[in-house]
């Protein structure tokens, strides 16, 4: 039994921070639709799943 | 939500604990929560249990916020109810790409005069599948194009290639000529532009296009650590834990030529027209830092973004440290607040050190 953490709990035990998640969620799901492959009869390219260099961000301005 | 029925995290839906803050990061959906550590305890201890064991745990002092989790993880489809747990193993956190080098930076400006099409040649035996090419100061659209067709004639296993260029009068109509002549072309973007613009993909062109007002002088513009590059799936996630999120199996060639693991860093590995890239890649001084995980980093290891975010190893806050936390990250996992990193008075000596003054100036 974790009786040590029923102490322990009033102190630090809160709500879900959920706060930031609107943003995360908005740039990740804009993001990485991209990764979807797009249709072409001549080529199947796939997107890199991951920035290569980090100059110019997604939704940047 | 069954109370009395064991639960199970989705094996997709890791946890990632921080010194303040934990995260939830879902590798299938790309989705990433916050959520205080002690629900990160809570999990991680009591995974297998039933609700109402927990709660019993707990003396049913708590039953109103433990129930307001589990709704919150079941909402979000993070848990499931199952009384054959022992069926759902943990996912593998290896990783492995059979490519020698899976993605590369080739940068040029106005004065740079080596031959790429080598380096293209040799990238290829690499089984090299990414290719960014970013073109500083006047666009070279007859270089970028020489790229283009040596990589749609010679069958390259190049996959994807993104283009970093300056705005000039008929970019448009450049642009048209070419999405769909090469279609390898996935990203292009345009800086220096008099406007701001995204273009999603679409029917008529599979590339993503976005201007920018912004400039880009130079490899010094790197390196940005933000949310905005962040990376929630299986494949980024596992090759953080493992390896170097930026660097690892990364080949950069700067635009003088020089190779490099990336072209912001200070050590080169000889001329691009003179060293083959197989040699510098043998070289182990070359490939250690891809063995530079987050976990490693100070700062970067008490965060809780660590395994979705990008790390920078050219800018650091401490130049003589490699294991330092990267200077262009103003995010503060102690306070779980971000910050402008470059009016940080405690980063002006590494500014100064890289030279970044000039980037940092606000327009």
């Amino acid at each position: 039994m974790q009786l040590i953490k029923i102490e322990q709990l009033p102190l630090t035990f809160h709500k879900a921070t959920i706060t930031e998640t609107a943003t995360i969620k908005k740039a990740k799901k804009e993001h990485f639709i991209l990764i979807k492959k797009i249709g072409s009869d001549k080529i199947s390219t796939e997107k890199f799943y991951k920035p290569i260099s980090k100059i110019f961000s997604f939704d940047e301005d | 939500m069954k109370t009395n029925i064991p639960f199970k995290l989705f094996a997709n839906c890791i946890l990632v604990k921080g010194i303040s803050r934990s995260t939830i990061c879902d590798l299938q959906r790309n989705d990433v929560r916050v959520i205080p550590n002690d629900l990160y305890d809570l999990l991680i201890e009591n995974e297998g249990k039933t609700i109402i064991e927990i709660k019993e745990l707990y003396e049913n002092k708590f039953d109103d916020i433990i129930e307001e989790y589990f709704q919150f993880l079941y909402d979000n489809e993070f848990i499931f109810f199952t009384k054959q747990t022992t069926i759902f193993p943990k996912l593998s956190m290896d990783w492995s790409d059979s490519a020698i080098i899976n993605n590369s930076i080739i940068d040029i400006d106005e004065n740079s005069n080596y031959d790429i099409v080598n380096i293209l040649k040799q990238l290829n035996t690499l089984h090299c599948r990414h290719l960014e090419i970013r073109n500083f100061n006047n666009a070279r659209v007859n270089i970028l194009e020489d790229i283009l067709s040596f990589l749609n004639e010679s069958e390259s296993t190049i996959q994807s290639v993104e283009i970093l260029l300056p705005f000039f009068k008929d970019i448009e109509e450049w642009i048209t000529s070419i999405k769909d002549k090469f279609l390898r072309v996935d990203f292009i973007r345009v800086f220096k532009s008099p406007f701001n613009q995204n273009r999603v993909p679409n029917k008529d062109c599979k590339a993503h296009i976005m201007f920018t007002k912004q400039n880009y002088i130079s490899e010094l513009c790197c390196g940005k650590i933000s949310q905005k590059f962040f990376s929630a799936n299986m494949k980024a996630f596992t090759e953080s834990m493992n390896y170097n999120s930026c660097l690892n199996k990364k080949l950069s060639i700067d635009k003088n030529g020089i190779i490099k693991n990336c072209p912001s860093m200070q050590n080169g590995y000889g001329s691009s027209d003179s060293v083959r890239l197989e040699d510098v890649i043998s070289d182990s001084n070359f490939t250690k830092i891809w063995n530079i995980s987050k976990d490693k980093i100070s700062v970067c290891k008490d965060c809780e973004f660590r395994h979705i975010c990008t790390d920078c190893r050219a800018y650091t806050e401490n130049p003589e440290d490699e294991f330092s936390k990267p200077l262009k990250c103003g995010y503060n996992p102690k306070t779980n607040e971000w910050s402008d990193w470059s009016t940080n008075p405690l980063k002006e000596k590494a500014i100064s050190f890289y030279n970044l003054q000039a980037v940092t100036e606000k327009p």
